[in-house]
């Protein structure tokens, strides 16, 4: 009779029963509902807005630039939520063990958790920002290739999210990663301007920029509102340049996180 | 292994971050109707502006709200942003309705008349009382420090500044054409409050030929607004359409050519009384080639040929 811990164990099997387990409880919490009525309100509220009637151009933009941003923001604190808690709660409800005493590697188990959360970031922004460009006016041209890179970059940055909450919710406190996090989501450029400005006398400027630029700069894969001014796509470089930092901040959280995880004792 | 591979790859990656990604800066770009003076006119003063109440229509709007109240040492005032709003009748600005409503317009009574007692009011058909701006700066820092590519709150704060501390003012605007080499308005302030600088440190010397410490400050801050006029010519010259003014052409509007109308001609002046007053005639003819039909460029083009006609 052959061993157990012998069978020949798929790696991308176990990530998605991982991943599977993942969406099974976000869907069983019911959280996106919330979401979804929030902009199931704004999208209603574009239909008074259309039946009483839009001013003008700039109050259509602004709407339209209002429910994008609302989809973005919306899909990302989802993210957040999920990502954070998973391990957490996982060793919290002690559901954890049994799962790690199966033919289950720690990195594995992690990257399924990711995927999982990415996962539903990406589905809740595209489902949302659907709403949101339905719903909304569009009265002023709008570029077509800028929108569909605004959604790679959407989708990559609620991946780098994930991946960052994941491996901070190894070192760190559930509250506290929200809120570190959340705030670099939402306020992360103006607060590392602030810094940088501050720090530059004492460091001086070049060391400053080189300091604050470690930290995770979300605001740079947010060009809604480049697509809302109506102006043209980026170009290629620019493009691939921002694709590959998400890439790498979510490639170094998920390889530190694996590496923090697969050393912790439990 | 494979963890070690993935983790050094990454973190050399990361590592030279700042070097690799330093030059992302997708939502730096010139123009946008989320930036253009007209559009914000329009939001503001539509129906969704007012649903939205004091939140308004974006972050740099909420901005400039607050240096708003603080400018009308905390009286909330409907915004006025057109030309004739912000002008009124004798540039005081009154008629302009407060966010909290006047006795008269008021259904809510009692509550209405606690309101205007314990919070900042006053009489909306009084004119408006301006502070002397000292609290409005910490708000131009943040704003700048939190978007350094706001060329508006850098050319606005270093007005303010101007009055309070010149210096600082100078120190406020280099750090603006640092982060926005092509701005030509900043550079347009900066040498306004050059200006301003000599003409404060020079009380007793009215002309570079004057010796002495003043005279030295004088010419030293002169020199430099001449500089920065000149830089910020070229750029408009460099950036500019030909021909005559047209409104919003290529997110061109009034208050762009007038920076840009005003540093040619301040570029031109100051290159007559601080330089050579030939390369001054032929700066202002290249200018006014530019913008075809400008008044004061014709103006002083007359009057420098025949100055320089009557020299020995």
């Amino acid at each position: 009779m052959q061993a157990v811990a012998a069978l020949p164990i798929n790696p991308v099997r176990s990530i998605s029963l991982v991943a599977r387990g993942v969406l099974l409880e976000t869907i069983r919490r019911q959280e996106f509902y919330v979401l979804f009525i929030l902009m199931g309100v704004y999208v209603l509220g574009m239909i008074v807005t259309m039946v009483v009637g839009i001013e003008n151009k700039a109050v259509g933009t602004f709407l339209l630039n209002l429910g994008m941003t609302m989809a973005y923001y919306s899909a990302m604190v989802l993210t957040l939520l999920t990502a954070a808690r998973q391990v957490p709660t996982e060793m919290e409800n002690r559901t954890l063990y049994p799962l790690l005493g199966k033919p289950l590697g720690r990195g594995e188990y992690l990257v399924g958790k990711w995927l999982a959360a990415a996962g539903i970031g990406a589905t809740s922004l595209a489902v949302l920002m659907a709403l949101a460009w339905i719903g909304a006016p569009r009265m002023e041209e709008y570029d077509a290739m800028m929108l569909a890179q605004t959604m790679i970059l959407a989708v990559l940055s609620v991946s780098m999210l994930a991946a960052l909450a994941l491996a901070f919710s190894l070192v760190a406190p559930q509250a506290v990663n929200v809120v570190v996090l959340g705030l670099l989501v939402v306020v992360g450029d103006a607060a590392v301007g602030f810094a940088r400005a501050r720090a530059a006398p004492i460091v001086g400027p070049s060391a400053a920029q080189w300091i604050t630029a470690y930290i995770p700069n979300f605001s740079i894969l947010d060009t809604v509102t480049r697509y809302t001014d109506g102006i043209g796509p980026l170009d290629g470089a620019m493009f691939v340049g921002l694709a590959a930092y998400a890439v790498v901040y979510t490639g170094l959280a998920l390889a530190a996180g694996a590496a923090i995880f697969g050393r912790r004792s439990l | 292994m494979w963890r070690i591979v993935l983790l050094g790859g990454f973190g050399t990656a990361f590592a030279l971050g700042p070097l690799l990604f330093s030059g992302l800066r997708p939502n730096d770009y010139k123009g946008g109707r989320s930036k253009s003076i007209e559009d914000s006119i329009e939001r503001n003063t539509s129906s969704v502006a007012r649903v939205l109440g004091e939140v308004r229509t974006s972050m740099s709007d909420i901005m400039f709200m607050k240096t708003e109240r603080y400018l009308h040492n905390g009286i909330g005032y409907a915004p006025h942003l057109t030309e004739s709003e912000i002008m009124g009748d004798a540039g005081s600005h009154e008629g302009t309705a407060t966010t909290i409503r006047s006795g008269d317009s008021d259904f809510r009574g009692f509550v209405g008349v606690l309101e205007r007692k314990v919070k900042p009011w006053r009489d909306p058909s009084l004119p408006h009382i301006h502070s002397d701006g000292a609290e409005l700066l910490p708000w131009y820092r943040l704003m700048t420090a939190s978007d350094p590519n706001c060329e508006r709150c850098y050319a606005i704060g270093g007005w303010w500044l101007k009055t309070h501390n010149p210096e600082e003012g100078v120190k406020f605007l280099e750090e603006g054409v640092a982060n926005n080499p092509d701005s030509f308005a900043i550079r347009f302030m900066l040498g306004q409050v050059l200006r301003e600088v000599a003409s404060t440190d020079a009380t007793t010397a009215k002309n570079p030929a004057e010796t002495g410490a003043a005279g030295d400050k004088l010419l030293e801050y002169s020199v430099r607004a001449r500089d920065v006029f000149a830089e910020g010519a070229e750029i408009v010259m460099r950036v500019r359409y030909n021909g005559a003014f047209v409104e919003n052409k290529a997110e061109w509007n009034d208050h762009v050519e007038d920076d840009a109308t005003g540093v040619c001609r301040m570029a031109a002046l100051m290159e007559e009384k601080f330089g050579d007053p030939v390369k001054a005639l032929e700066m202002a003819r290249r200018y006014h080639a530019k913008f075809v039909a400008d008044r004061p460029l014709e103006k002083f083009i007359e009057r420098v040929t025949k100055e320089l006609e009557k020299a020995p």
